[in-house]
């Protein structure tokens, strides 16, 4: 995911925009890693790295980083991302 | 004056006079930064970008930010460790000037115009290693393809559907050689075909004894260290390009480094484990709630 040149970032996204985030790029079939969960999901050129930021509310929160090799994979994100997104280059 | 055209490859000169008169305009910085009446204007040259430091030369770190390198020491500003660029393209000036980017590859005689920058935020410098550079948030997004033509990445193999493919074989059973085999072909789809002369030989592989899959990586692209070293750092079999070397401590296999050194990748007993751990202290920042930052 360092390598990649195009994609968008945010350390606190809730529940339901992650599941939008993923919801058309299936998990990697590997067992979560030991640091915080970290889980990634890859499908049509698109990569999701995913860990999970727990917090102090009732809430699920996850810190999630989205990348792709070129611009066209990651044009979904238009969608989802706003200016409160820590990283963005779509 | 007209406006310049986006993706359009202009002489210096023609690119100056789109924002106004060469008699009016401050060269700085060996001529990088030329700098108008209401407008900052960057010609400079860029290389490939990779995850190697140091950088010697201005590149894009991704499609929407730009980072300009001091190729050596300029002071062209008062301003307290950010003497080496122009005030006018920083945060200091940011409501003052407009800031005009135009770049071309090492040798190339006209500039392609890439677009505006916003003030920069972020100048990191060090009094003794590098001259200093400064990120700019770059607008619009640059194009892969005209990315490409100016030479700053070189795309890997696009093929999509064959990555998806191999990775959805991972919901079978597999075994070690089969894990081998998809890794490989995600590596050259991130970066292109991996040469014989990348791995390393026997001769270089004097290390002591490792796992499999670390051999492998190190066989098969040990000497593309930027691959596998992004912020982190994958250690080198030997004293390969004066990267950090394998090496065991209290009876573990120290291999890689997270970039602040807190966290290390170690192979719990060499002989009976295939189970990576994390030193202490990464197990224990893992637990605390909302307060670390995991984006390593």
């Amino acid at each position: 995911m360092c390598h990649a040149h195009y994609g968008a970032s945010k350390a606190w996204v809730q529940e339901e925009q992650f599941a939008a985030l993923i919801a058309n790029i299936p998990p990697v079939a590997i067992r979560p890693w030991r640091w915080c969960g970290t889980r990634f999901f890859v499908g049509q050129g698109v990569f999701i790295w995913v860990a999970d930021n727990p917090a102090d509310d009732d809430k699920k929160w996850y810190s999630v980083r989205v990348g792709a090799q070129t611009e066209q994979p990651v044009q979904f994100l238009k969608q989802l991302v706003d200016d409160k997104w820590d990283w963005r280059a779509l | 004056m007209t406006d310049p055209q986006l993706y359009k490859w202009y002489a210096a000169d023609e690119a100056i006079s789109l924002f106004g008169s060469s008699n009016d305009a401050r060269r700085l910085c060996d001529g990088q930064w030329v700098i108008l009446p209401k407008t900052a204007i960057c010609l400079t040259e860029i290389g490939e970008t990779t995850t190697h430091k140091p950088k010697h030369i201005s590149y894009f770190r991704d499609g929407a930010e730009f980072c300009w390198i001091a190729n050596r020491r300029y002071y062209v500003s008062n301003s307290p460790l950010a003497h080496f660029v122009p005030e006018e393209a920083t945060a200091w000036r940011r409501h003052e000037y407009t800031i005009e980017l135009f770049v071309r590859p090492p040798r190339e005689g006209k500039y392609l115009y890439a677009g505006k920058l916003a003030p920069s935020y972020v100048m990191p410098y060090s009094s003794d290693g590098d001259c200093g550079m400064a990120a700019f948030r770059l607008e619009p997004t640059l194009p892969s393809s005209i990315w490409v033509q100016l030479g700053g990445i070189r795309l890997g193999d696009q093929n999509v559907a064959g990555l998806d493919q191999a990775l959805a074989r991972l919901r079978q059973q597999t075994t070690v050689h089969d894990r081998l085999a998809i890794l490989q072909q995600l590596v050259q789809f991130w970066h292109g075909p991996i040469r014989p002369e990348d791995g390393l030989s026997d001769a270089e592989m004097t290390s002591p004894p490792i796992p499999l899959p670390l051999r492998w990586w190190y066989r098969f692209a040990g000497k593309r260290s930027e691959i596998m070293s992004g912020q982190n750092i994958l250690f080198a079999p030997r004293d390969f390009e004066t990267r950090r070397m394998l090496q065991i401590v209290n009876d573990r296999l120290l291999f890689y480094v997270e970039n602040k050194a807190s966290i290390s990748g170690r192979r719990c007993n060499m002989v009976t484990t295939r189970r990576f751990s994390a030193a202490s202290k990464g197990e224990a920042a893992g637990r605390r709630k909302a307060s670390r930052c995991p984006s390593t």
